[in-house]
């Protein structure tokens, strides 16, 4: 099949599927204390490590544009309307594509304990990186056992939902680069949205840290689990999981 | 009385539609109201005075008027977002704690405070939000799908030179409007199989609410690849294959309004912009009011 | 004639548009009257877009009546509040299509949907897969293929399972032959019919084969731009050829036959509905003359 036809087609229908799940807000998880989940980065992660980082990149800008509008024309929150800024709404969404393809690539190559261990890296380094700017320039001193909580427990979220996978598909490796650059991407999308969020002062950075690890983490992990599930099905990896669970 | 199906999406998805007339504006070519739209989008995240915003918020409703839209419109454009603006813009004023360094306290109790920042920041916050939305809002009703997409294509396609897919960035767009709605409808079937075996989409949340949703996320993903691969191949068996040497049958030429409006709107957008650079300190005291 | 209040189902004056308030509005359903009773089956006949499939939908929740009123086990729904959840396990739903209604990776995990969301225990959920693999031919171990790789008859199959798995009491069914092989219609048939022969249970079923409405339904309504045009037994319905062919529908083969036997100035016995019965009449004459 012509690779050109294709990439446009997946880009079009991946991006359809994100703005799908903002509009009807099925996308949208309410998670604990009036936070949502969202799964609306997942079109972005599948396209990207399915056709490449130009296909990720688009469905990104398709995401991005989307929140923009609909911050603009039907807020359902006062949050959706902090995206009608095009540096919260679109730039970070660009990054989500080209980010999760790129680990996308080095995971390929790797082996799986040398994945296990990058993943952690991974999301200890960008909640770190979160937790310890909106330390810094929230005027606190950053507080060492703090960032050392914080590292311990992303590497904990991470390390569950690679052995979650793990325990579904048992020995598939084929499968781990795919979860470690769905974490990836979705973290990249937490981060750059949050500390966009943090640089216009809408969010206090105090608040920003605490957001990643309660919201970020848990949609990294979603992230993981729905397009691990969703490529192998499409490519038809098998799981050694063979057969229904009755 | 009607009980609407909780299935039934399709209302949901029409706010912010193109709705057909003959202003001015419907009439503009659609490259010139891009342009104007992203030049209006991003000047007001630029603009960091209270001044500057006013001006972009005339501008924004002096073109509604002038071209035979209606203000009203604009206004009831602002209307749903209103409230959540309300929202920020005191949170802005009175909450956030960076906005009390450097400033001028005005008031303040316990952990509230009102500073001159943070009143300009939450005037800002208005503004800049109002233009947006207005801007969007006044090309979205006056600018069809399939006139946005030719817009888009045309506007990028000098930039093909250098290597942007301009073409199939609009063939892009093209699909993924063209899909929503089999998206939708395929959803719709989706969800009243699985509820009819005693699937509950309404309620819960957190884990027990993942639990209900994955079963339903997965085969959307799968369906909507299979429906790409068909629709991919059916491009194919109609010889399509990308943008090169493509001829589009409708070529439209800027007209002289079209020059006109753009040209009188760069210059009045380009003043606000200079305006706002430009005033330093010495015309607004000398406290920096500007942040970002 | 049966009491109304036994009907399992009962609809009376059902309306519906899609997209009301729109200027895409449709009327789809106008003013319909429909009621099931224990240990029938009842089929629905009609030209393509005549509103069988949202009528069915109507009848487990999956879309309230605009107007009228729908209640299955003496449970009116539609009325805000309803326990939308207990109707549907009692009213099961094979969709016209088995490709939406299959959506796990695995036939056992899908046949399970069901009786997990009803909360039983996993030891009754084997058990209630078991039975319902065992009812439409399948092996147990049938549990562990892809639901991918089905064909589209053995999926037809697995859809019908998922519902049979929750063990409901009526038993709604959209064309549920269409791509099945004869010997596989036959199996459905044989299904069917055991079904419906149990206590406290009925099927309603939509079928655009009018062979197997004439030779499975106890009643038959016929079903004309939203509106009940013909109702009444097989025989009855069938032999008003005019009014059918008059909204695109025909006759079933052996009644068509019969027919134009008769047309050809045989004195065939009109009336026979299935090919049995044809057989018979056509028997009848040769005995006649011996
Ligand atoms: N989701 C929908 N939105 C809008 N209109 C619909 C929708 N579903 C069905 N319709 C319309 O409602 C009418 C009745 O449709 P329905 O599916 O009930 O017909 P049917 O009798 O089942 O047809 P068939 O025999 O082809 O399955 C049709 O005219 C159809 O176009
Ligand atoms: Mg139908």
């Amino acid at each position: 099949m012509n690779e050109k036809v294709r990439k446009i087609v997946i880009a079009g229908v991946m991006g359809a599927i994100s703005v799908f799940l903002g509009a009807t807000h099925l996308g949208f998880i309410p998670w604990f204390a009036g936070a949502a989940l969202t799964v609306m980065h997942v079109p972005v992660i599948i396209g990207a490590v399915l056709e490449g980082p130009v296909v990720g990149a688009v469905i990104g800008l398709i995401f991005g544009a989307f929140s923009l509008i609909q911050g603009a024309i039907a807020p359902t929150g006062p949050a959706d309307v902090w995206f009608v800024n095009p540096l919260v709404s679109i730039l970070p969404r660009l990054c989500i594509g080209p980010v999760a393809w790129l680990v996308f690539r080095a995971g390929k190559k790797l082996k799986e304990g040398q994945l296990f261990i990058i993943s952690g890296f991974i999301g200890v380094a960008v909640n770190v990186f979160i937790w310890s700017l909106s330390q810094k320039l929230g005027g606190f001193e950053s507080d060492a056992v703090m960032v050392f909580t914080v590292g311990v427990s992303c590497v904990a979220a991470v390390t569950v939902s690679c052995l979650l996978l793990f325990w579904q598909y048992k020995k598939s490796s084929e499968l781990f680069p795919y979860a470690v650059s769905a974490i990836a991407g979705s973290m990249t999308n937490t981060a750059l949205v949050l500390s966009s969020l943090g640089a216009y002062k809408f969010i206090p950075w105090q608040l920003i840290g605490t957001i990643a690890l309660f919201n970020g983490l848990p949609e990294a992990v979603m992230a993981a689990i729905l397009t691990v599930v969703v490529v192998a099905t499409w490519s038809g990896i098998e799981s050694k999981r063979k057969g229904s669970s009755v | 009385m009607t009980a609407r199906s909780e299935f039934e999406f399709s209302v949901k998805l029409s706010i912010g539609q193109f709705v057909p007339g003959s202003s001015l504006l419907h009439m503009l070519d659609p490259r010139v109201k891009i342009v104007v739209c992203v030049m209006l989008i991003v000047s007001a995240v630029l603009v960091g005075r209270i001044f500057a915003v006013t001006l972009l918020f005339v501008l924004v409703v002096s073109v509604l008027v002038g071209t035979g839209v209606g203000a009203g419109l604009a206004f009831r454009a602002l209307r749903p977002v209103a409230p959540f603006l309300a929202v920020l813009a005191v949170i802005q004023m009175f909450a956030i704690p960076q906005l009390r360094e450097n400033a001028v306290i005005v008031w303040e109790w316990r952990f509230l405070h009102m500073t001159d920042r943070s009143i300009v920041s939450g005037v800002l916050l208005i503004g800049r939000f109002a233009v947006i939305v207005m801007a969007l809002h006044l090309f979205s009703v006056t600018t069809s799908t399939n006139q946005l997409i030719h817009g888009v294509e045309q506007l990028v396609r000098p930039l093909e030179k250098i290597g942007v897919p301009a073409h199939e960035l609009a063939m892009v767009v093209h699909i993924s409007l063209r899909f929503l709605p089999i998206l939708l409808f395929e959803t719709e079937k989706l969800m009243m199989a699985q509820a009819s075996r005693g699937a509950d989409f309404g309620k819960g949340r957190g884990v027990r609410r993942l639990r209900r949703l994955f079963p339903l996320f997965v085969p959307m993903f799968l369906i909507s690849l299979r429906h790409a691969e068909a629709i991919a191949e059916s491009m194919e068996s109609r010889c399509y294959t990308g943008g090169r040497g493509r001829t589009s049958r409708l070529r439209p030429r800027l007209k002289r309004a079209d020059y006109l409006a753009i040209g009188a709107f760069i210059a009045a957008d380009g003043a606000i912009l200079a305006a706002n650079y430009l005033f330093s300190e010495a015309v607004w005291g000398s406290r920096a009011l500007c942040i970002l | 004639m049966r009491n109304h209040k036994d009907a399992l189902l009962a609809i009376e004056g059902v309306y519906h548009s899609y997209l009301p308030g729109t200027p895409f509005e449709r009327r789809s359903l106008d003013g319909v009257d429909l009621s099931v009773y224990e240990k029938e089956t009842v089929g629905i006949i009609g030209p393509s877009g005549s509103g069988k499939t949202t009528l069915l939908f109507h009848c487990n929740g999956l879309l309230r009546p605009q107007r009228g009123t729908v209640r299955a086990f003496g449970i009116p729904i539609g009325e805000p509040g309803a326990e939308l959840r207990d109707i549907r396990r009692r009213v099961g739903c094979v969709f016209q299509s088995p490709e939406d209604q299959v959506f796990e990776r695995y036939v056992g995990d899908d046949i399970a949907f069901g009786p997990r969301n009803m909360g039983l225990a996993v030891e009754t959920v084997r058990e209630r897969v078991r039975g319902a693999l065992a009812t439409v031919g399948y092996p147990f171990s049938f549990k562990d293929r892809l639901t991918s790789r089905l064909s589209l008859g053995e999926k037809r199959r697995v859809a019908i399972a998922g519902v049979l798995a929750m063990d409901p009491r009526l038993l709604l069914l959209d064309e549920p032959t269409a791509g099945l092989d004869p010997e596989a219609r036959r199996d459905l048939f044989e299904i069917i019919d055991r079904f419906k022969r149990r206590s406290g249970r009925a099927v309603l079923m939509v079928s655009h084969r009018m062979e197997e409405i004439a030779e499975l339904s106890d009643r038959i309504y016929v079903l004309v731009r939203g509106r009940v045009v013909l109702q009444g037994t097989a025989r009855g319905v069938f032999s008003r050829p005019d009014l059918l062919s008059e909204n695109g529908l025909s006759l079933p083969a052996p009644a068509q036959t019969v027919r134009l036997l008769q047309e050809r100035g045989i004195p065939v016995r009109s009336g026979a509905c299935s090919v049995q019965e044809a057989a018979d009449t056509i028997e009848e004459l040769f005995r006649d003359r011996t």
